[in-house]
């Protein structure tokens, strides 16, 4: 119990959303259990008539069903029942009865966990995380292949009587009756006779192991992050450490016996004899490796890599099979989003430079050329340049953002004048590609309007949203570029007609590598990600606005008459970004 | 040189429209252009190309794809061949079948890699009226 509070514990954002069921005599019990799981998000009731609890899970309501069972009120006999209408609803079973007949027989009918009262409130809690996870995975196993392997023949063999237990503890007879005798070991009696479970056992050997300095080892194995388990040749665990219970998402109640891993898992991982680590190292008698494709609680892909290193006798065949399984899923991520990067990237570049190469060589053919007149020639020349320059915008971003990501981006300020160092030359570099979308933009700004800022990075940001305000414009359009000063600093406001930005996606418009779907925009999704960086550097904030242009009013959407709901087709739309920055201090 | 030949370009970027409507036009071809598949398909109620070039990525990753099974299973137009002109390498691995949900993906004549210049792609073009 020791070794599960002080495990580290699994953030469940489903939390709200799991409805778990206490069936308690004890009604004070009761309600200090589901109050504490109340405040943490759980949905709890309180049941006590096991009619209403065979309905309610009936009903599938139930998710977890936490269950009181002692001699007298003989719940166990109520699991098979349970089983028959929800065979893989996570049962934790509570009991203030420590007698081995209660133990044996809960035992029996494969659990999820066994609790003795009192009640360790963390312990709960992580229980019922790992039995909401176990649900959700094992839930959605094909049943026709999901011959989930319980605790059913384990809850016999795991009670020993006292030379088992000595023999497997490396301890002495007398010494275990002595640990016994002083309640410092789990064990029962039963006519003069002491027993003992021996997973139990297990668990007062790490406990022992942690305290006891002379077993660092121990402690080593069980606190690595990469699961590791002892398999013999029937597939099953000899012993794993805590990281292995996890990943095979059950509670450390009936681990040893289990199933390793991808057998476990097979409904959902088919492992065949050719990519079964565990039977190829024993057959082979090498090394094996794998990898494992999983999904967690939140349907999310994780990755596993599997090692798994025969133990070798003295005779040249292997007993034991040690598998070690490594969470690769953040290095896979990582890699995965790198090439999506590289080929964004590449696409985007190409085809960026498809009608620079067309317009170039066209005028470059002298037959062809030939025939091209002044005019077009203008065109397709303005046209080049401004793929141009969107080529080597694209490519500052992708420098900037990695620059920002990894905390290299630095922000030299001082005082400059807005409009002189920053807004007039932005919008000078942008002249060739509003004349060539016949837009232009008008400035309402003070000459003397001053911040205090970095000037690259500002006209990297304002590039930026006047680059954004262009693409996503209309075409022969006015863009404004508004800049307003107040008591607490400057405020920069661009808005344009355009396609807008959709209600719902205006939290997540300065996210990195957003983009939506647009018909004939091209972009890194960067853009407004680096506006926001580059502002927070400068310890502002920016800020997404859409709406309606309705008489040549821009009103947001909320601010519509019939808010969200006003979507008339014939009122043209408009987006704005709102920039601030702090007050210039000289 | 063969004139006045109809072809119709469909790509999402008006830029590259332009371009190669310039130089196809100039080149004596008669050019129809969409912005996007559902554009296309309304144009082709109305024009009748000879030879259609079409992007991948346009309204979604695959649109391209979907267009020309489309175009290649209706009587009218599965006679019409298409160049598919697109950025997408498939040398990058990029899962077009997947993409698409279908293993026989590409129903089309040819496959143009973005960027092309002018001498190539009229090239390319020419070989179909030839």
């Amino acid at each position: 119990m020791a070794r599960i509070a002080q495990s580290r514990t699994i953030n469940n954002p489903s939390v709200g959303k799991a409805c778990i069921a206490i069936m308690d005599q004890d009604r004070s019990n009761a309600r200090v259990v589901s109050q504490y799981l109340s405040i943490l998000g759980y949905q709890v009731e309180h049941i006590q008539d096991s009619h209403i609890l065979f309905e309610r899970i009936q009903a599938g309501s139930v998710d977890v069903l936490i269950m009181d069972v002692n001699k007298h009120n003989r719940g166990f006999e109520l699991i098979p029942a349970i089983k028959d209408i929800d065979r893989l609803l996570p049962i934790i079973i509570i009991s203030g009865d420590d007698s081995i007949e209660v133990a044996v027989r809960v035992r029996e009918q494969g659990i999820f966990y066994f609790m003795m009262k009192p009640l360790d409130i963390e312990e709960i809690r992580l229980v019922i995380e790992n039995a909401l996870e176990h649900r959700h995975t094992q839930g959605s196993k094909n049943l026709d292949h999901a011959r989930v392997p319980t605790a059913t023949t384990m809850g016999t063999e795991e009670l020993v009587d006292a030379r088992q237990a000595s023999a497997f503890l490396k301890i002495s007879a007398r010494r275990l009756q002595q640990l016994s005798r002083q309640g410092r070991i789990p064990a029962v009696k039963i006519s003069r006779q002491w027993y003992y479970v021996k997973k139990q056992l297990e668990q007062w050997l790490r406990i022992t192991a942690i305290a006891d300095q002379r077993n660092l080892r121990a402690v080593a194995f069980d606190v690595l992050d990469d699961g590791i388990a002892v398999i013999n040749r029937k597939l099953r665990i000899q012993t794993c450490n805590y990281a292995y219970e996890r990943l095979t998402a059950c509670a450390g109640d009936h681990i040893p016996g289990q199933y390793c891993y991808s057998v476990n898992r097979k409904s959902r991982i088919p492992c065949p004899e050719s990519t079964c680590p565990v039977r190829q190292a024993f057959n082979t008698l090498k090394t094996a490796r794998s990898l494992y494709v999983d999904h967690d609680t939140h349907g999310h892909k994780r990755y596993y890599d599997a090692i798994a290193l025969p133990v070798k006798r003295s005779n040249g065949t292997a007993a034991y099979v040690v598998e070690v399984l490594r969470d690769s899923t953040a290095l896979y991520d990582t890699t995965r989003h790198l090439n999506w990067i590289m080929n964004f990237f590449v696409h985007e570049c190409k085809g960026t430079l498809g009608p620079v190469m067309l317009n170039i060589s066209a005028l470059a053919d002298s037959q062809l050329a030939s025939k091209i007149g002044p005019e077009t020639r203008h065109s397709m020349l303005l046209s080049s340049l401004c793929s141009i320059k969107f080529l080597h915008d694209m490519i500052r971003n992708y420098i900037v953002s990695y620059n920002a990501e990894y905390g290299y981006l630095k922000c030299t300020r001082r005082v400059i004048s807005l409009k002189k160092d920053i807004i007039e030359p932005c919008l000078s570099e942008f002249q060739a590609v509003l004349n060539k979308r016949r837009m232009s933009i008008t400035t309402t700004i003070d000459d003397a309007c001053r911040v205090c800022g970095d000037p690259d990075l500002l006209k990297i940001a304002i590039g930026n949203l006047v680059n954004n305000a262009i693409k996503y414009g209309t075409e022969g359009s006015t863009i404004t570029c508004q800049v307003k000063k107040n008591h607490d600093g400057v405020e920069i406001q661009i808005s344009n007609e355009g396609i807008g930005i959709e209600p719902d996606a205006l939290s997540s418009v300065f996210e990195r590598f957003i983009r939506f779907d647009k018909v004939g925009v091209s972009g890194t999704g960067l853009g407004l990600h680096i506006v926001k960086k580059i502002v927070e550097q400068h310890g502002g904030s920016v800020q997404a606005g859409a709406g309606y242009i309705i008489d040549g009013e821009y009103v947001l959407y909320r601010d519509a008459p019939g808010g969200r709901s006003h979507k008339k087709q014939e009122y043209k739309k408009f987006a704005v970004i709102t920039m601030k920055l702090p007050r210039c201090v000289p | 040189m063969t004139v006045h030949k109809n072809i119709m370009v469909v790509d999402d970027d008006a830029d590259l429209l332009a371009a190669v409507r310039i130089v196809l036009e100039k080149s004596g071809y008669k050019v129809e252009t969409c912005l996007s598949a559902k554009e296309c398909l309304a144009a082709l109620k109305i024009f009748q190309p000879d030879l259609i070039i079409c992007d991948v990525m346009m309204e979604t990753d695959h649109s391209g794809f979907d267009l020309c099974r489309e175009l290649k299973r209706s009587p009218d137009t599965k006679d019409i061949p298409i160049i598919m002109l697109t950025a997408v390498d498939q040398k990058y691995p990029m899962n077009f079948a997947g993409a698409s949900g279908d293993a026989s993906w590409l129903p089309i004549e040819e496959f143009i890699d973005k960027p092309i210049d002018a001498g190539l792609l009229l090239e390319r073009v020419n070989k179909y009226f030839a």
